[in-house]
C-alpha cells in the first residue's frame, strides 16, 4: 500500500454525500522509476547550496590577503574536500543534464516578446555548444592561459 | 477459449459501506492476447464478480474515463496492452484521488480546479455577430493547439508528486488548459488567469518534476505549459508596474 497523500488532496471544497477513502501518493514515488531521477535533481541542490558557501569562503580568503590565500589552498589539498570536489562536479553535470538538455527548451513560451522562440530541435544543440564554450573558457582561465 | 492464457488481476477494492480502507481481491481470468487491461476489467465485471465498480466509455483514449492505476503507473486501460504485462496485472484507482468506490475516484474537486483558470475564451468587449467571427492564422493555432489536445483523463495529477502533497495546487491538466487559452490569439483573459497562476498553489507549487508528461497519453506536455506559464505570468507581472492596464491585444 502506497502512503497517505495530503487527506485534502483532490477533493471537493464541500464533502460529497459518499464517504471515500482517503487519497495515496503514486505507488512508486519516491524512490522508484522516473520519480528516482527527480528526487536526485532536487538533492543536487545541496551541492549549490555547499559550493556558495565555499565560494564566500574563497572571496574571503582572497581578500585577507596572501598568507589566508596560500592557507586555503593547502586546506583544499585535504582528501574530504578533493572528494567533495569529485561529487560536486557529478552532481551539477547531472542537474545540467536534466535541466538544460531535458527540461529547459519545452518551457520557453512559443514567443518571447516579439521574438519567436527557436526551433526545440535548435534550442538543446546551441545550449550544448554555449555549454562547451563556458567550460573551455573557464578551463582557460584557470589553466592561466590569460595573463 | 483455446488461445486464452489465464492471468492474475489483483484489484483494489473499496465498499463505503462495509470497508475502513481499501483492500485487495485477486482474480484469475483467461485473457486474449489482445486485450486491453479494460477488456479484463469488463470481464471480471461480466463474467466473474458484478459488484466491481470502473469507469469506462468510449474505448478508444478519446473520453478520458478509463483511467486508473495499472502496476503503479497511470494509464489509460482503454490503451494499455495486457500483453505488456507479466501473468500478474495490478489495478488500483488513480492515485492522490479521494476514492468513491473500487476504481472509482472523486471527480469533484478536478472540476474545481478547472473553473479556477477560466478555461474559455474571454474577452473585453464581445463582437456582434454582424461583425463576423474572430480569424485566426495557422500559425496561431499552432501556439496552443497541442495544450487542447487534453482529455481530462487526469493521469497527470495521479503522477505528480505536488498534487498528493499540497492541497491547493492547480495541478497540470488545469494549469495547461489556462494557458491554452492564454496562448489564443483571440482571448484577452490573460491577466486574470496569470493572477490565478501567481496565487498561492498556482504555477510555482510546480517542481517540475515532469511526470506528468511522462504519462500523458494524449502528448500535450502540461509540464511545458506549466513552466511556459511560470514564464509569461513573471512576465504579466512586470508588465503590470510599466503599463497597468496592459492587456494583450
Amino acid at each position: 500500500m502506497a502512503r497517505l497523500a495530503d487527506p485534502r488532496a483532490m477533493s471537493p471544497s464541500r464533502p460529497g454525500r459518499t464517504r471515500t477513502a482517503p487519497p495515496v501518493m503514486p505507488p512508486l514515488f519516491p524512490a522508484r522509476g522516473r520519480y528516482r531521477s527527480y528526487m536526485l535533481f532536487g538533492a543536487c541542490c545541496v551541492f549549490f547550496l555547499l559550493s556558495s558557501l565555499l565560494f564566500l569562503r574563497v572571496v574571503d580568503a582572497l581578500a585577507a590577503g596572501p598568507e589566508a590565500w596560500d592557507d586555503l589552498l593547502r586546506q583544499f589539498r585535504h582528501p574530504l574536500y578533493l572528494a567533495y570536489n569529485v561529487a560536486a562536479l557529478a552532481g551539477f553535470v547531472f542537474t545540467a543534464r536534466r535541466f538544460f538538455f531535458q527540461l529547459f527548451a519545452k518551457s520557453q513560451p512559443p514567443r518571447i516578446g516579439p521574438l519567436p522562440r527557436p526551433p526545440l530541435a535548435v534550442l538543446p544543440p546551441l545550449l550544448g555548444a554555449a555549454w562547451v564554450a563556458a567550460t573551455a573558457l573557464i578551463f582557460c582561465i584557470l589553466w592561466g592561459a590569460f595573463p | 477459449m483455446s488461445d486464452r492464457q489465464k492471468k492474475t488481476f489483483v484489484i483494489t477494492r473499496f465498499d463505503p459501506d462495509k470497508d475502513e480502507v481499501p483492500k485487495t481481491q485477486t482474480y484469475e481470468i483467461p485473457v486474449r492476447p489482445d486485450w486491453k487491461v479494460l477488456d479484463a476489467l469488463n470481464f471480471i465485471k461480466d463474467e466473474v464478480d458484478g459488484t466491481l465498480s470502473h469507469r469506462w466509455s468510449c474505448r478508444m483514449a478519446v473520453c478520458g474515463s478509463c483511467g486508473m492505476m495499472v502496476n503503479g503507473e497511470p494509464k489509460l486501460t482503454c490503451k494499455t496492452a495486457l500483453s505488456d504485462y507479466g501473468d500478474t496485472v495490478e489495478v488500483g484507482p488513480l492515485s492522490n484521488f479521494p476514492v468513491i468506490r473500487d476504481l472509482v475516484v472523486e471527480l469533484e474537486g478536478f472540476m474545481e480546479k478547472f473553473k479556477a483558470v477560466k478555461p474559455w475564451i474571454l474577452r473585453a468587449k464581445e463582437k456582434a455577430p454582424e461583425e463576423g467571427v474572430y480569424r485566426q492564422s495557422p500559425a496561431e493555432l499552432e501556439a496552443f493547439k497541442q495544450f487542447s489536445m487534453c482529455i481530462n483523463c487526469m493521469l497527470c495529477y495521479a503522477a505528480c508528486p505536488v498534487v498528493g502533497n499540497e492541497p491547493d495546487y492547480l495541478g497540470p491538466a488545469a494549469i495547461a488548459l489556462g494557458h491554452r487559452y492564454n496562448l489564443d490569439s483571440r482571448d484577452e483573459g490573460d491577466a486574470e488567469r496569470n493572477q490565478v497562476f501567481r496565487e498561492e498553489g498556482g504555477v510555482y507549487s510546480c517542481s517540475y518534476a515532469n511526470e506528468c508528461s511522462e504519462v500523458c497519453p494524449k502528448n500535450v506536455d502540461p509540464a511545458a505549459a506549466i513552466n511556459q506559464a511560470k514564464f509569461l505570468a513573471v512576465v504579466d507581472w512586470a508588465k503590470s508596474f510599466v503599463s497597468p492596464r496592459s492587456r494583450k491585444k
